[in-house]
């Protein structure tokens, strides 16, 4: 069930079960990389819903992993759910909306991320005035997962989700 | 040839842009840029970069203006294309003045021919991209093993680009603001097979022919103003209003003074040749 909507910017809130545990067990991860990804409080995930023939993953993940990794934030421990020879990205038509990606993540890093994520948005990809639609589901110290689902203008994205954020983990 | 020689040619292109040929002092530039890289000055290798950007950028935007005057409209909207991409790029590098090179003129001109094209729609895939090389080390892109390489820096004196050598197109899309500006639609002539360019272009005829340089400003403002009644005198007062308003021509516009159409109004920073200050009518 939706839990909020936020129509001018289209953010909807809900809860979800499919946090790390869900992702962490696809046939297509193996088992050495499973007992890597279980360290991960970020974890990029496949896009659901946009090619059914294989996991893929946005257009320059491969760099905003790359980003996250340097962030230089030592709590934060980004991977990708993915094996190296399995990774494909999916390059999308216009430049009016950019798919940022789809992401599970424990609430402590919730914050960071998602300044990370505008500042990604501002300095690696030049798209601060442009529409963005990014997937985030964020996970409880319970384990518990709620799906920020965001489509909207780059400026506002830090902006609307932050509070919301503050919110849960009070 | 010197460096100093070399921007001294850049910060002249609005003298020397007809006939003008870059070809050595991008040479030039490529044997300064080698020597930078052998003394590892990757500042001055990244510099000399610039400087080469720039004088690409008013190569393609001249070319551009060429292609213009004779009416290559969608030759001239490709190199556009490439000079918007060539300033984006500079702009993240270039910390001097830019406009010692004309750049903020050129890319508000190119902003501006951009804007006035007829193209609405274009041709876009969506593709999966399964095998990607880094530009500079020609290796794979690995996700936990990075090159280090990261895409629109300066190496060596080279931006840093992704090149996709396997890939899968999984649908072709028409979008109004596509990734690749160049894809755009045309017909077919379905006996030759040519391409049928049915686009309406005369608002850019009546812009080019008003220009003498490609670096002398102008502006453009859309505005709507009435026509004379008499350009519609085939048009029968129960005919659908030529103003696209949907109701009868009696009772739109057929009353007023003129039918209401948009209007693209210029304003040039030096007189047009031939006094052309006469409204000229498009449908």
């Amino acid at each position: 069930m939706i839990e909020e909507t936020v129509s001018a910017n289209n953010l909807d809130i809900e809860d979800t079960q499919k946090t790390f545990d869900y992702w962490l067990k696809k046939p297509y991860i193996s088992e050495s990389l499973r007992a890597s990804l279980s360290k991960a409080n970020v974890l990029i995930v496949p896009l659901e819903g946009y090619y059914d023939k294989h996991p893929v993953f946005a257009d320059f993940t491969e760099r905003l992993l790359n980003f996250l990794k340097s962030s230089g934030h030592e709590g934060l421990l980004p991977d990708i759910c993915i094996e190296e020879s399995d990774y494909v990205e999916l390059a999308q038509h216009g430049r009016t909306l950019i798919l940022i990606g789809a992401f599970i993540l424990s609430s402590i890093v919730a914050p960071i991320f998602v300044n990370l994520i505008s500042d990604y948005i501002k300095e690696r990809l030049g798209a601060d005035d442009k529409r963005i639609k990014i997937e985030m589901t964020v996970v409880d110290e319970n384990g518990k997962g709620k799906q920020f689902r965001y489509e909207g203008s780059a400026q506002s994205f830090k902006d609307i989700i932050l509070p919301r954020l503050k919110g849960r983990n009070e | 040839m010197t460096i100093e020689e070399i921007l001294r040619y850049s910060e002249d292109a609005p003298i020397n842009f007809t006939g003008r040929s870059s070809n050595t002092f991008l040479e030039a530039l490529s044997l300064f840029k080698a020597a930078a890289v052998r003394s590892k000055d990757q500042e001055l290798a990244k510099l000399l970069w610039c400087y080469e950007q720039i004088l690409i950028i008013q190569d393609q935007y001249i070319e551009a203006f060429n292609m213009l005057k004779n009416h290559d409209f969608y030759k001239a909207w490709c190199r556009l294309e490439r000079v918007e991409i060539g300033v984006q790029s500079l702009n993240r590098h270039f910390l001097g003045r830019a406009d010692r090179f004309h750049i903020p003129l050129i890319q508000k001109l190119t902003d501006q021919w951009q804007s006035l094209y007829p193209y609405r729609l274009f041709v876009s895939p969506a593709f999966l991209k399964k095998k990607v090389v880094c530009s500079i080390c020609k290796k794979n892109v690995l996700l936990r093993h990075p090159c280090g390489h990261e895409v629109g820096e300066i190496y060596d004196g080279e931006m840093c680009y992704r090149i996709v050598t396997e890939a899968e197109v999984i649908e072709i899309s028409l979008v109004p603001d596509p990734v690749q500006k160049y894809s755009v639609c045309f017909f077919k002539d379905i006996e030759t097979a040519d391409k049928k360019d049915g686009y309406e272009y005369r608002v850019l005829v009546y812009l080019i022919r008003c220009l003498v340089s490609p670096f002398d400003p102008w502006t453009f403002q859309w505005t709507k103003i009435r026509h004379p009644h008499s350009r519609y005198r085939h048009l029968d007062k129960d005919s659908p209003c030529p103003c696209e308003s949907g109701k009868k021509y009696s009772d739109c516009c057929l009353p007023e003074s003129g039918v209401l159409r948009p209007h693209c109004q210029f304003s040039f920073s030096r007189t047009p040749p031939n006094c052309m200050d006469e409204i000229e009518y498009i449908d």
